[in-house]
């Protein structure tokens, strides 16, 4: 289940950044949409790591150890 | 020169020949070869940059520029699938299959009788002795936060330029080169920590492997990005960019952005889950 949570989080954070790739090309800098679009794939990497660190915090995480 | 509006197309340059015998020097030692090589990219990107500063390129060089940058990601993009792919196969196939899962029961009967699979493995005939595996709770935890808040500091910077404020954007990004040479630096300490303590080295079977050759190439990939935010942050200072016209800084900015979630990928795949 936790897995599953951080793999969607990585699917829109990779859908966000490959946002930003695209705006890149097609807005040629004149908009803000790369930029605003690479605001939300931060914001999330954050909210992620948070909740990972909060995850180990409280035992629902346990990273892997030798033989497991 | 060419005609106003025109695509431009230098006439003469010296690089690629200088590339050319870059590459010819690195069969009689790599130093001098890489060397060559280096002077060839900084002089050749120099020029590229004196062109661009020059008003010599139009809307079309300009779209070529971008087409380049995503012909590279692209390449990245790949680079790294193949590490991940390499990482996934190995954890969810072929170690449980010489451990007997599947229709691997009889490789595991014939073969390697015994062996329970496992991850972290170095596999049954435990290539590179014991070794202990990086903990993620400490210096994978660290880089993590600071890669992140070079991430948060790099958007800072994109905003501050989008914005016109100068001052902020050049404070910003020279802040992100910081976080990303501290980030090197403990992944320099992790390493001799992993070799020299763990007897975690890149012979440790395939575990030991992937680790290196994905946290290796990712801190390559730092490396080169911190090389390109330094040579960003000097062309800022130089006012190369406006907030209309900045396509080498939001490339590099997205660079980094890039190397950032091929951390985070890492960070969950190769230290925590």
């Amino acid at each position: 289940m936790t897995t599953l949570i951080i793999v969607a989080f990585l699917i829109v954070i990779l859908y966000n950044l490959g946002a930003g790739l695209y705006y890149m090309m097609s807005d040629k800098g004149q908009t803000d949409r790369t930029l605003n679009a690479l605001k939300r794939r931060i914001g999330l990497s954050v909210l992620l790591i948070l909740l990972v660190i909060l995850g180990i915090w409280l035992g629902i995480i346990k990273p892997h150890d030798l033989g497991r | 020169m060419a005609a106003a509006g025109a695509y431009y197309v230098p006439h003469g340059t010296k690089w690629p020949i200088v590339g050319s015998f870059g590459m010819l020097f690195t069969l009689g030692g790599a130093l001098v070869g890489v060397a060559t090589i280096l002077f060839m990219v900084f002089g050749w990107f120099g020029t590229v940059i004196r062109e661009s500063v020059a008003g010599t390129f139009n809307k079309q060089v300009d779209t070529s520029f971008r087409m380049g940058m995503i012909w590279f990601i692209f390449s990245e993009v790949m680079f790294f699938a193949a590490f991940f792919g390499a990482l996934f196969y190995a954890r969810a196939l072929s170690v449980p299959w010489i451990g007997g899962e599947g229709d691997g029961a009889l490789t595991n009967f014939f073969l390697w009788k015994g062996y329970a699979p496992a991850w972290p493995t170095n596999g049954p005939s435990e290539i590179g002795g014991a070794f202990e595996t990086m903990p993620a709770w400490g210096v994978p935890l660290l880089n993590t936060l600071i890669l992140l808040s070079s991430g948060v500091t790099v958007t800072i910077a994109h905003h501050a330029l989008r914005a016109g404020k100068r001052k902020e954007l050049l404070v910003f990004l020279g802040l992100t080169v910081l976080l990303g040479a501290t980030f090197l630096w403990y992944q320099a300490h992790e390493y001799m920590e992993a070799y020299t303590q763990m007897n975690l080295t890149l012979g440790s079977g395939v575990y030991g492997s992937t680790f290196f050759m994905l946290t290796g190439f990712h801190g390559l990939h730092v490396t080169l990005g911190t090389i390109m935010l330094i040579v960003i942050w000097l062309r800022c200072a130089r006012g190369h960019f406006d907030r209309d016209h900045h396509f080498g800084f939001e490339a590099v900015a997205w660079y980094w952005h890039f190397v950032d979630v091929v951390w985070l990928g890492l960070f969950l795949f190769v230290y925590v889950l």
